[in-house]
């Protein structure tokens, strides 16, 4: 009978998962933000570039940290579980608060002269939002644990 | 045993752990989990499960009250001094 390989996802370590968040983060608020506040042209190749640099470590640490993605059983032992849960439930109610604030300006800044997005700007928007939202358990795991335990 | 935020679970696991040579990863691996638990267990960051007290307690041999306690545990300094002072005192 054959048998399939089952996919692994890599264990990052809590520093590694420190500086890429970081990284994607920074790449992120860049790319999106940064063409809003300044004469950048925001759909040109340097900020689609800053920004797809930023999701895809996003996408790095989502996949390298057991924060938002599956995890097999026996995987994590009971702290790392709770941990998890808790880390979840954080960035369920950080990704809550950030929906809830947009669309309270939306409401706000419907037939007034506040600012609101254009197509594609809200679009950027959107993508960082998910990809922060992704990236925050992980985050949280990733502050908490201590790196490297010393005997 | 909960693991729940306010902890007032208090422990001699590194007590024993040290008593017995074991490194903290060894004594996971014992137990099952990760190294960095027993690192949060030792600091009393984190209150473990029925279960995970019982397996330590296994390990080390004795009952899982001694290991853990609702009560803080008195001063190895002292416990070792009190019989000491009660046979000068004969």
């Amino acid at each position: 009978m054959a048998t399939t390989a089952m996919f692994k996802p890599p264990r990052f370590s809590a520093m590694r998962v420190r500086v890429l968040s970081g990284l994607s983060l920074a790449a992120m608020l860049a790319g999106t933000i940064g063409p809003m506040l300044l004469p950048v042209d925001g759909g040109g190749g340097v900020m689609t570039v800053t920004r797809v640099l930023g999701w895809a470590l996003a996408a790095a640490v989502a996949v390298g940290s057991p924060g938002w993605r599956y995890v097999a059983p026996g995987e994590l032992d009971e702290r790392e579980r709770s941990e998890r849960a808790r880390a979840v439930v954080i960035g369920h109610r950080v990704t809550g608060i950030c929906i809830c604030f947009a669309f309270i300006w939306l409401l706000l800044a419907t037939g007034r002269t506040l600012w609101l997005p254009d197509q594609f700007q809200a679009a950027w928007l959107m993508a960082m939002l998910f990809w922060v939202h992704v990236m925050v358990p992980g985050v949280l795991l990733a502050w908490r644990g201590t790196n490297d335990e010393e005997d | 045993m909960t693991s729940n935020d306010a902890l007032t679970l208090h422990n001699r696991l590194a007590l024993f752990r040290a008593e017995a040579g074991l490194s903290r990863k060894d004594l996971a691996e014992q137990v099952g989990v990760n190294p960095q638990t027993i690192g949060f267990l030792e600091r009393g960051q984190y209150g473990p499960s029925l279960e995970l007290g019982l397996k330590l307690a296994r390990v080390f041999g004795v009952p899982v009250e001694t290991l853990f306690s609702l009560e803080p545990f008195q001063p190895l300094a002292a416990s070792l001094s009190a019989p000491r002072m009660m046979e000068g005192g004969r």
